[in-house]
């Protein structure tokens, strides 16, 4: 199961996955649907690699659609699960920053959380975070503020 | 014939009696004692004129018109005397009333005037206090003033600071530096112990 939720870095993407995958449960019981093209206009190439990842796992196959319909709530419980990390940065992050924040974690702690990614120009840089009800700033405001060096 | 003597006497030392008292005008005292002082003069004058008379009318047994004349006159001359004195007294007292009038009233204007000065000292002191009050509850509310200013300037100066700053640094810091930055922040943090 490790990284396959890499689709889901932030909060905005677990709540556009989870969309999708209501989207594609919500499909299920329309048997006139062709399951594959549904999930082929869905989701993203890596989120249907996410899919046919978990699907392997557990020996389902996502063309059934009792099998699909186990691998999209298993998912949706495994995103739903995942804790949160509030993080806040100067700049509107780019694709790569959010995998070198995402990555950064996976490597350092070997787990999966969803970032929680708030943006404040008035940081400057740096980035602020907040988990399990602590806060700490790094941002570069404070080293001005506080006169340390850059 | 005496009694028609002490009667005549009488007649006259009476009205000059109450023309003293009417004259005196002063306070009840005075006039309780000069009217003992004037009726006993009067009776030793009327004693006297009395013995006079008496002796002249044993001394003299056919009393004529110029006896009666002589002794008109003696009285008269008596009674002038009489009034000369009461009058130099009245005057005399006069005086001496006066004079204790002016010493009383200068006595309490000096009286009045210490305590207008007590009172005039004892109010500036109550102002003096009350305006010290006043002086230091306007200098508490000054400073409070002033800091409270001084806390909004500093305050404005701060976010202006910020803003600047913000400003210079977003432009500055370019893409690389940024992931640099933000990187830094999570091994800060991971070292801190945050994500544990």
């Amino acid at each position: 199961m490790n990284q396959i939720l890499h689709v889901a870095r932030t909060s905005r993407e677990r709540v556009e996955i989870m969309e999708k995958l209501a989207d594609l449960s919500s499909s299920l019981f329309n048997l006139k649907t062709r399951l594959n093209k549904k999930i082929d206009s869905l989701l993203s190439l890596k989120q249907k690699n996410t899919l046919r990842e978990l699907a392997r796992q557990q020996n389902l196959s996502v063309t059934n659609r009792s099998n699909l319909a186990k691998l999209l709530n298993l998912l949706k419980e495994k995103l739903a699960d995942l804790p949160e990390i509030n993080i806040t940065l100067a700049i509107e992050p780019t694709n790569e920053i959010i995998d070198l924040i995402y990555n950064f974690y996976i490597e350092k702690y070997h787990k999966e959380v969803i970032w929680n990614i708030t943006v404040d120009s008035t940081i400057i840089g740096g980035a602020i975070f907040g988990y399990s009800g602590e806060f700490k700033d790094y941002s570069l405001k404070k080293r001005v503020l506080n006169h340390e060096s850059i | 014939m005496n009694q028609y003597i002490l009667l005549t006497i009488e007649l006259i030392a009476l009205p000059i009696i109450a023309f003293i008292f009417w004259k005196s005008g002063k306070g009840r005292q005075q006039l309780i004692k000069q009217e003992k002082q004037t009726r006993q003069q009067a009776q030793d004058i009327i004693s006297r004129a009395g013995q006079q008379a008496t002796a002249a009318m044993i001394n003299t047994e056919n009393l004529t018109g110029q006896s009666i004349n002589i002794l008109t006159n003696h009285l008269k001359d008596s009674m002038t005397d009489l009034l000369k004195n009461i009058e130099a007294q009245f005057a005399k007292e006069k005086e001496e009333s006066l004079q204790s009038l002016k010493e009383l009233s200068r006595q309490q204007i000096e009286k009045f005037s210490q305590e207008l000065i007590k009172a005039t000292v004892e109010a500036k002191q109550a102002v003096d206090s009350q305006g010290k009050l006043q002086f230091n509850k306007i200098q508490k509310e000054l400073d409070l003033y002033k800091k409270q200013k001084m806390e909004k300037v500093d305050a404005e100066i701060k976010t202006l600071v910020n803003k600047i700053a913000a400003e210079v640094l977003n432009k500055s810091i370019s893409l690389k530096d940024h992931e640099k930055l933000i990187l830094q922040s999570l091994e800060q943090a991971g070292k801190e112990g945050l994500f544990r």
